[in-house]
């Protein structure tokens, strides 16, 4: 004991799992360190269910360690890894409670146990009321998710954080994608009034598709692209991740570019 | 759910004024409808005008003689052509609606796809960069700053790949390698004990995780492996 106090003391800090090894100049590790070690090594090592069991150890003789919570968020990813989904889902759900003010940690653990959620629905019957509480969550990263993992099974309680995560940068993409999958035109919460209208031309068809974007949503352009017609628009000094600033600024009806290859010709408007 | 808001009817002044204007054309599938069959109408009489000119002309000359029979063709004519239209209309509907499932499918699935090869393009690049010497925070501990925060942007990009759903099994795999990795690098502190650095860099050799990242992201842009 006096020995974690010592190693905590010198930098050891329960954010960072990282630092889970002995503290430099202690003069030898305790067996709890030694535990966790081998428990690391073993992880490293893919040896899963023999890490998970050193974690179990761990967590089982030490109960009054600083570091339990560590342990008991990288059993529950061994866990995962391990593919036991509704163990992981368990170890991460009590990690969640006996530890709710790991900071770092905590944000991973709640999009883990999402995942392990997603992975047994159908399945579990925890799964989908989880992912259904997971909704609820006060972090937008966290409900999204879960809205992801619901669109997958087309279930429209997803749809409202599903709109909401057209609004966040890094899950636009994957938001819009699934409002697709499920036959709705991914248009964010609060739609702008602007427009962007792409009209395609397939070869060797006679009709021309018209397909609108929401302005805000103006990067889902992209997928509409073949590779050659994507450098065709950068090569026309048109940044693809950022054209919603660059169609903001045109009038209405204004052609923003317009890109063709052999198997389509492409035009794209303001509106 | 909330119902869907009423689309107003519109007056057929406007109706010819969007005629013109397809992009401004409302969802609503009545009044899209509407204005098929009036571009359908519009497109018919432009094409048959000429014909009708002709006719109107032989009418005159011979109106006493064949009024009668006139009279009926344009009475057949009348009842057959909103069929006619009808049907082609559908037809037309049909094929727009196929084309745009189509171009919706394949910009889902290439998109997705473009995800997924970023995502192991960025992975490869940073496993490359980690094993670069870096600049030092103090004098026994490196600055990995600019690492980290990749790893955390990749991590969250991780999360949303795995909602999605991989495109083949060997990428899912890889992927979950890839996490566990970058989920380490992101709890770090970003002046990381060079000891720890050449840990996580022995962990990425030992599964290979660069060239895996790298073939993965070749393989899935459709480039030989």
């Amino acid at each position: 004991m006096l020995t974690l106090l010592l190693a905590a003391a010198l930098g050891g800090n329960a954010d960072f799992p990282g630092l889970d090894r002995p503290a430099k100049g202690s003069a030898a590790e305790s067996s709890a360190d030694a535990l966790l070690r081998e428990a690391k090594t073993l992880r490293y090592a893919q040896r899963w269910f023999e890490a998970a069991q050193k974690y179990r150890n761990f967590i089982a003789q030490n109960p009054n360690s600083g570091r339990l919570a560590d342990a008991r968020f990288w059993l529950a990813a061994t866990l995962e890894q391990n593919q036991q989904w509704d163990d992981a889902t368990q170890a991460y759900s009590e990690f969640l409670r006996l530890h709710p003010d790991q900071r770092l940690l905590l944000r991973e653990a709640k999009l883990n146990r999402i995942h392990c959620w997603g992975m047994r629905k159908g399945q579990a019957a925890d799964a989908i009321p989880g992912l259904v509480a997971a909704l609820a969550d006060p972090a937008e990263e966290v409900q999204v998710a879960a809205a992801l993992e619901l669109a997958q099974c087309k279930d429209r309680r997803s749809l409202t954080a599903l709109r909401k995560g057209l609004l966040l940068p890094a899950y636009t993409d994957a938001c819009s994608l699934a409002l697709v999958s499920m036959g709705i035109k991914p248009e964010p919460a609060a739609p702008k009034a602007r427009f962007l209208i792409m009209r395609i031309k397939e070869a060797g068809k006679p009709q021309v598709v018209t397909i609108r974007l929401a302005l805000a949503l103006a990067r889902a352009v992209e997928s509409y692209l073949s590779d050659v017609q994507v450098q065709q628009a950068r090569s026309k000094g048109y940044d693809l991740e950022n054209l919603t600033d660059q169609a903001e600024k045109l009038p209405k009806g204004s052609l923003l570019f317009s890109v063709e290859d052999k198997n389509s010709s492409v035009t794209i408007t303001v509106e | 759910m909330k119902p869907e808001p009423e689309t107003p009817s519109l007056s057929e002044q406007e109706l010819f004024e969007l005629l013109e204007k397809p992009e401004l054309w409302p969802e609503d599938p009545q009044i899209q409808a509407q204005l098929a069959d009036l571009l359908e109408l519009h497109l018919a009489l432009a094409s048959h005008g000429s014909e009708l000119q002709g006719s109107v002309r032989n009418v005159r000359r011979s109106w006493g003689f064949q009024s009668s029979w006139l009279m009926a063709a344009a009475a057949l004519l009348l009842a057959l052509l909103p069929a006619l239209y009808a049907v082609r209309h559908t037809h037309y509907l049909q094929v727009q609606a196929q084309d745009r499932a189509h171009i919706e499918a394949v910009a889902q699935r290439r998109g997705q796809e473009r995800l997924w090869v970023a995502f192991f393009q960025q992975s490869s690049d940073l496993l490359k960069q980690f094993e670069q010497q870096p600049q030092v925070c103090t004098k026994e501990r490196e600055n990995r700053n600019p690492e980290r925060e990749l790893a955390v942007a990749l991590l969250q990009a991780s999360h949303q790949l795995a909602a999605q759903g991989a495109p083949n099994p060997e990428a899912e795999v890889t992927r979950t390698n890839l996490h566990a990795w970058l989920t380490e690098l992101s709890l770090e502190e970003g002046c990381m004990e060079p000891e720890r650095a050449a840990e996580l860099r022995q962990w990425a050799a030992t599964h290979n995780l660069e060239d895996e990242s790298k073939r993965l992201g070749r393989l899935l842009k459709g480039e030989a492996e």
